[in-house]
C-alpha cells in the first residue's frame, strides 16, 4: 500500500493539513460539533429501532456505532443519512437541523457493506456519478478528480473497468471513492468490511482510517465488530436494543465499560457479582485522570475480592452491604497473582495460536482464562486487585 | 455551512465555505422543482386516468345495474339469480327450494347448468386440459436439456401477446368444416369430423391459450427447487419418487395452483373465442353480456357483469390466500441439473419418460402449432384451388373499391397502429409510476397494488360500456357537458388494459434492485426522479422494453373494449375487422389475421430479444 499520510495528495489533503495542522490548532475548531442527534426515537410498527439517542460527533472525529445485530446501529445511520426519517427528535449537522432535508441535499457519503456500485457504470463514471449535481471541490476538473481519487484508493488505471470486474476489496474502495468525490461533510459507512475476508478486512480498515485522517473528514461507521471498532474509532457507542450503553473512546470502553452489557460484548470478560463488605478510600492514590482510587472488599460466595478501582465520573460512591459488579479481563487471570485467588475446574480449551483460551467452571459461573499452558483438571488462578474494574453498584 | 470560521469541510481543497455553499446549495430552477415531483406527477396523472376512465365508467355500470328509476333495488340480481336460464338448477335453490332436491337434481344426468353454470363448467375444463398440457411441457423444459430448450421457453410468452380473435380464426381453419384437420383426414381416406361450434373446440383454443402460462409459472418454480434440498432427503433414505412427492411437489403446487386458477379466471372471462368458435348455443356469460348489450339492455347487462366479476375475484382471492400461506422461495439455490433428452441408456427407467414426451409431443404439435399453421396456410391456399393469392387481393380490393360502411382494411391497420402507439405513450409512464410506488414498502402498499391492478379483473366489455355510458356520452360539470371522443375512449381503454402488464415487468426488477444502489445516488445527490432514471431504469431496462412491447401487443389484439367502442364507427381495429370478415368469409379473415401475426410476431421479436424471462407473472 502507498504511504498515504506521508505522502499526501495535494489537492486532496490540503485542508487537512491547514485546518487540522499537526493535531494541534485551535480548540474552537476541534471541539465544533460536526454531527448531532437529539432525543432522536425511530419507531416501527411493532418496534423501536432507535430510542431516544442524543449523541454528538466532534469535526473530524471518526465515530463508531457497535453493537450486536438488532441494536439499531444502522438505523441511527440511516437516519444520520435521511434515508429514513426520525419518529422523534432531530439531526443536526453544524448546528443546522436537517431532519426533514433529503438525503440528496445533505452533503453525505455513504459506504454500503454491499458496495452497491452502479453495475451498468464502469469504474470512472461510478466515481463521478456525484459531480453531476456539484462541481468538483477545488476548483479541478471533473476528470481530474475521478483521478485523484482512485490514486486515493490505490487504484490509479482501473477508471475504464465494469465493477464485475474487481475484487471486493476493489469494489468497496471504489465506493469510498465514490462517496468522497462530491467532498461531503460527513462519511457514513455501513459495515463496510462485513463482506470481505479476514486479512483485507485488517488491511482496508487500515487504509480507511488513513484516508480518514488525511482528509479530516467527520466519519461515522457502523459495525458489528468490536475490534474492528477498537481499531477504528476515535470515540464510539455501544448499542443495545437501541440505546447506546456507552459512549467513549476505544481504550476507555475497552478497560473501564460502564456496563454489564459493554464488558461483555466488548472482548472477553468475566464478571462477578457479590456484596461489598468493605470500603477503604484510598485518598492518596489518584489514577491517571486524578480521581480518587477505592478499596472494595466484595463477598462473592466462595471468598472474597479485593479491588481497587477508580469509580466513573458521575457514579456515587459505593456503600457497605450493597451488590457490585465487578469485570477482570481474561488476560488479567492468572495462576502467579497472589491476590484473589480461587480455585476452579477446567471444562474446555480453544488453541488460538498466540494464545489458548481456557474455558473453566466456578461456583455455576463460566470463568475465561489465557495462557500458553496445557491446564487441566482443577486450577487456582487469581488476579491483581487493579486489574479489576468496578461497573456498577446498586 | 455554519459560521465556524474556516470550514473543515473535508476534502474541498482551496474552497472556502462560502464557495462550498454556494456551489452545493445554488437556487433549484424551476425544471430542477419539477424534476424532483416527476414521480409524484406520474403518479397524480395515473390516478386521474385510472379515476376518469376506469373506475368512474365501471362504476356507472354497476350503478345502472342496482338503481332502477332512481330507487336502489336488488330486483335486476334477484331476478337473475333465480333465473333457470342463466343458473340452471341452482337458480331453484337461490328461489328458495330445498337444497336436497336441488342437489339431487344437479347429480341427475339431464340437469341444467344455466349460462352461468356453463361458463364455470367449460371454464373448469379448459382449467384441466391446460393443467394437463402444461404440467408435462413444465417438466420438459425444466427438467430436459436439448437444443432448442430456451427458443421454446421463451416461446411460453406467446399467448400473451397473440390476439385472441386470431387464435379463433386459426382454430376456424383448422377445424372448420373445410378447415386442414377434414383436410388431412380426408386425404387418408377417413371420415371428416366436425369439431365448429362444440365444446372441444373451445376447450382446445383455451387450452392453447393457457396450458403455456401454466407451463410457464411451473418451469419457474420448478427451476428455483434447490438440489441440495433433494440430495439432503436421498441422503436421509428417501427414494427419487419420495424425494419428488416430499421436497419439489410441494415447491410446484403453488405455481401449478396459480396457472389453475388463473387459467379458470381468463376463460371464465372469454369472449372472442366463444364468440367465433362456439355459436350462441354455446355462449358464456360474457358473449351473453355482449349480447345484452347489443339489446340496449344494460341494467341486465351490468348486474350479469357483476356476477361473472364476483365469480372470477372469488377464485383470485381463494388463490391468494393459499399463496399467502404456503409460497416456499429458495431464492439463489442451486437448480437440479438437466438431464439429456437421448436417453443415456436403453433401460425402461430412462426410456419411459421420454417416450411418454414423445407422446406429449405429437399432441402438443396438434394443439400449440396446427391453428397458427392453419392460419397462414389457409390465407393462401383454397381448398380444391391451390395455391391463391386472391384473400389478399380481396383485401386491396376492398381498401380500393369497399363503399363507406364496409370493414376496410387500411383503416383498421392505421388504427390499430395509432391505438397502439397511444396507449404505449399513457401507459409505459402509468406502469413505470405504479411500479415505484409498489415497490417501495409502507403501510397500505398492497391496498394500491389491487387498486391499479384492478383492470386486470374486469372484463373488457364493462370497461366498453362504461365509456360508452360514462365519458363518451358526457359529464355534466355545471351547465358544461364534457364529452369524449371514440378515439380517446378507446385509447383510453386500451392504456387501463396494458399497463398492468408494464407493472407486471417492470416491479418484479425494481423490487430485486437493493435499495442501497438507490441509496447511493441519493446520498451522491441525485433527486428521487434523477435516481430512478440514472440508476433503476438501466438495470431493469429489458423490463422496461418487455413491458412496452407486451402493452403494443395487448392494445393491438384487444376486442372487448374495442367493438364495443368502434361499433358503428370508423374506428374499427384489425381484431374488429377479423370479426366482420369471419361470419361472411374465411379466406379474408386469415389473411387479416396473417397480417395482424406478423405485426405481433415483431413484438414478440422485440419481447424476447430484450428479456422476456423477466416477466412477472
Amino acid at each position: 500500500m502507498r504511504a498515504l499520510v506521508s505522502e499526501p495528495l495535494e489537492s486532496l489533503s490540503s485542508q487537512a493539513t491547514t485546518a487540522r495542522g499537526d493535531g494541534n490548532s485551535t480548540t474552537d475548531a476541534d471541539d465544533a460539533i460536526a454531527l448531532e442527534l437529539e432525543d432522536v426515537t425511530k419507531q416501527y410498527v411493532t418496534t423501536t429501532a432507535v430510542d431516544d439517542v442524543s449523541i454528538q460527533v466532534r469535526d473530524g472525529e471518526f465515530f463508531t456505532f457497535v453493537g450486536p445485530s438488532g441494536c439499531g446501529k444502522t438505523t441511527t445511520l440511516r437516519l444520520i443519512a435521511g434515508f429514513e426519517g426520525p419518529t422523534a427528535g432531530a439531526i443536526r449537522f453544524h448546528g443546522e437541523d436537517v431532519t426533514g432535508v433529503p438525503p440528496e441535499d445533505r452533503d453525505i457519503g455513504v459506504v454500503f457493506q454491499n458496495y452497491a456500485l452502479f453495475p451498468h457504470m464502469s469504474v470512472a463514471e461510478n466515481v463521478a456519478y456525484g459531480l453531476n449535481f456539484v462541481s468538483p471541490p477545488g476548483g479541478v476538473s471533473k476528470d481530474q478528480r475521478v483521478a485523484d481519487l482512485l490514486e486515493l484508493v490505490d487504484l490509479e488505471g482501473m477508471g475504464d473497468r465494469d465493477p464485475d470486474q474487481l475484487s471486493g476489496g476493489q469494489q468497496q474502495r471504489v465506493a469510498i471513492a465514490r462517496a468522497l468525490a462530491p467532498g461531503p461533510d460527513i462519511l457514513l459507512l455501513d459495515e463496510p468490511m462485513s463482506a470481505l475476508d479476514a486479512q483485507l478486512r485488517e488491511r482496508l480498515r487500515m487504509q480507511v482510517k488513513a484516508i480518514q485522517q488525511e482528509l479530516g473528514i467527520t466519519t461515522v461507521y457502523v459495525t458489528h465488530d468490536q475490534e474492528e471498532a477498537l481499531a477504528i474509532s476515535d470515540r464510539g457507542a455501544v448499542m443495545r436494543e437501541g440505546a447506546p450503553e456507552q459512549i467513549a473512546p476505544p481504550e476507555r470502553i475497552y478497560r473501564q465499560p460502564s456496563t454489564r452489557f459493554v464488558a461483555e460484548f466488548v472482548g472477553d470478560n468475566n464478571v462477578f457479582e457479590g456484596v461489598i463488605t468493605d470500603i477503604e478510600r484510598l485518598a492518596s492514590a489518584h489514577d491517571s485522570r486524578g480521581s480518587d482510587t477505592t478499596h472494595l472488599t466484595i463477598d462473592v460466595g466462595e471468598g472474597t475480592f479485593d479491588v481497587e478501582t477508580s469509580l466513573e465520573p458521575g457514579m456515587a460512591a459505593p456503600t457497605e452491604g450493597s451488590m457490585a459488579t465487578v469485570c477482570v479481563r481474561p488476560e488479567h487471570l492468572s495462576r502467579t497473582a497472589s491476590a484473589n485467588q480461587f480455585t476452579a475446574r477446567v471444562e474446555s480449551a480453544e488453541f488460538l495460536g498466540e494464545t489458548t483460551r481456557v474455558h473453566l467452571q466456578w461456583q455455576d459461573q463460566e470463568i475465561l482464562l489465557r495462557t500458553n499452558d496445557p491446564l487441566s483438571g482443577a486450577v487456582t488462578v487469581g488476579f491483581d486487585p487493579e486489574a479489576a474494574h468496578l461497573i456498577d453498584w446498586q | 455551512m455554519p459560521e465556524t470560521g474556516p470550514t473543515p469541510g473535508p476534502a474541498t481543497g482551496a474552497d472556502t465555505g462560502d464557495d462550498q455553499a454556494s456551489r452545493k446549495r445554488g437556487p433549484r430552477r424551476v425544471r430542477d422543482r419539477l424534476e424532483r415531483r416527476a414521480i409524484a406527477l406520474a403518479a397524480v396523472g395515473t390516478t386521474i386516468i385510472l379515476l376518469v376512465m376506469f373506475y368512474y365508467p365501471v362504476a356507472t355500470v354497476f350503478v345502472e345495474s342496482i338503481v332502477v328509476d332512481g330507487a336502489l333495488t336488488l330486483a335486476i340480481f334477484l331476478e337473475l339469480l333465480r333465473d333457470p336460464f342463466y343458473f340452471g338448477d341452482l337458480a331453484r335453490l337461490f328461489a328458495g327450494e330445498s337444497p336436497l332436491a336441488v342437489g339431487a337434481d344437479l347429480l341427475s344426468s339431464d340437469r341444467r347448468l344455466g349460462i352461468v353454470g356453463f361458463t364455470a363448467y367449460q371454464a373448469f375444463l379448459s382449467m384441466l386440459l391446460s393443467l394437463a398440457l402444461g404440467i408435462p411441457l413444465a417438466y420438459l423444459l425444466a427438467r430436459y436439456e436439448f437444443p432448442g430448450r430456451r427458443t421454446i421457453r421463451s416461446l411460453t410468452i406467446l399467448p400473451f401477446v397473440v390476439p385472441s380473435i386470431m387464435v379463433a380464426v386459426g382454430f376456424v381453419a383448422t377445424f372448420g368444416e373445410n378447415g386442414t384437420l377434414n383436410g388431412v383426414l380426408r386425404f387418408l381416406g377417413l371420415p371428416t369430423v366436425s369439431l365448429m361450434f362444440s365444446l372441444e373446440a373451445i376447450l382446445i383454443a383455451h387450452a392453447f391459450y393457457n396450458a403455456p402460462l401454466v407451463a410457464r409459472v411451473t418451469t419457474a418454480a420448478w427451476e428455483s427447487v434447490d438440489a441440495s434440498a433433494i440430495e439432503t432427503a436421498r441422503s436421509l433414505g428417501a427414494s427419487p419418487l419420495r424425494a419428488f412427492r416430499d421436497v419439489v411437489a410441494p415447491q410446484l403446487y403453488p405455481a401449478v395452483l396459480m396457472g389453475g386458477a388463473l387459467t379458470f379466471v381468463f376463460t371464465f372471462g372469454t369472449f372472442p373465442i366463444v364468440l367465433a368458435l362456439g355459436g350462441i348455443q354455446l355462449a358464456t356469460v360474457e358473449v351473453f353480456v355482449y349480447q345484452l348489450v347489443q339489446d340496449l339492455n344494460y341494467a341486465e347487462a351490468a348486474a350479469l357483469a357483476i356476477v361473472e366479476l364476483v365469480i372470477s375475484l372469488g377464485v383470485l382471492y381463494g388463490y391468494l390466500r393459499y399463496e399467502a400461506k404456503h409460497t416456499v422461495r429458495s431464492r439463489g439455490a442451486r437448480p437440479l441439473p438437466r438431464k439429456p433428452l437421448r436417453p443415456p441408456a436403453l433401460t425402461g427407467r430412462e426410456l419411459l419418460p421420454r417416450a411418454g414426451l414423445a407422446v406429449y409431443g405429437v399432441i402438443a404439435l396438434f394443439v400449440f402449432v396446427s391453428p397458427v399453421a392453419s392460419l397462414i396456410y389457409r390465407s393462401i391456399v383454397d381448398p380444391g384451388a391451390g395455391f391463391t393469392l386472391a384473400h389478399y387481393q380481396f383485401l386491396i380490393d376492398r381498401q380500393a373499391t369497399g363503399a363507406a360502411f364496409q370493414v376496410q382494411p387500411w383503416p383498421a391497420i392505421r388504427n390499430s397502429l395509432v391505438f397502439a402507439a397511444a396507449a404505449l405513450a399513457i401507459s409505459l409512464p402509468m406502469g413505470i409510476a405504479v411500479s415505484v410506488l409498489t415497490t417501495r414498502r409502507y403501510r397500505g402498499r398492497k391496498l394500491i397494488d389491487v387498486v391499479a391492478m384492478a383492470p386486470l379483473a374486469v372484463s373488457g366489455i364493462i370497461v366498453g360500456i362504461g365509456l360508452l355510458r360514462g365519458p363518451v356520452f358526457g359529464f355534466e360539470i355545471g351547465t358544461y357537458r364534457i364529452t369524449m371522443t371514440g378515439t380517446i375512449a378507446i385509447i383510453a381503454a386500451h392504456a387501463v388494459a396494458c399497463y398492468p402488464f408494464v407493472v407486471r415487468t417492470v416491479a418484479p426488477g425494481l423490487e430485486s434492485i437493493d435499495r442501497s444502489l438507490l441509496e447511493s445516488a441519493r446520498a451522491l445527490g441525485a433527486s428521487r426522479t434523477r435516481a430512478l432514471l440514472d440508476v433503476e431504469l438501466p438495470l431493469v431496462w429489458p423490463g422496461v422494453v418487455a413491458g412496452a412491447a407486451f402493452a403494443l401487443a395487448i392494445s393491438m389484439g384487444e376486442f372487448s373494449s374495442t367493438i364495443i367502442l368502434a361499433t358503428g364507427t370508423d374506428q374499427y381495429t384489425m381484431p374488429v375487422a377479423i370479426e366482420r370478415f369471419i361470419g361472411r368469409r374465411l379466406g379474408p379473415a386469415t389473411a387479416m389475421g396473417v397480417v395482424l401475426l406478423v405485426i405481433t410476431s415483431v413484438s414478440f421479436v422485440v419481447i424476447d430479444r430484450l428479456g422476456g424471462e423477466s416477466f412477472g407473472l
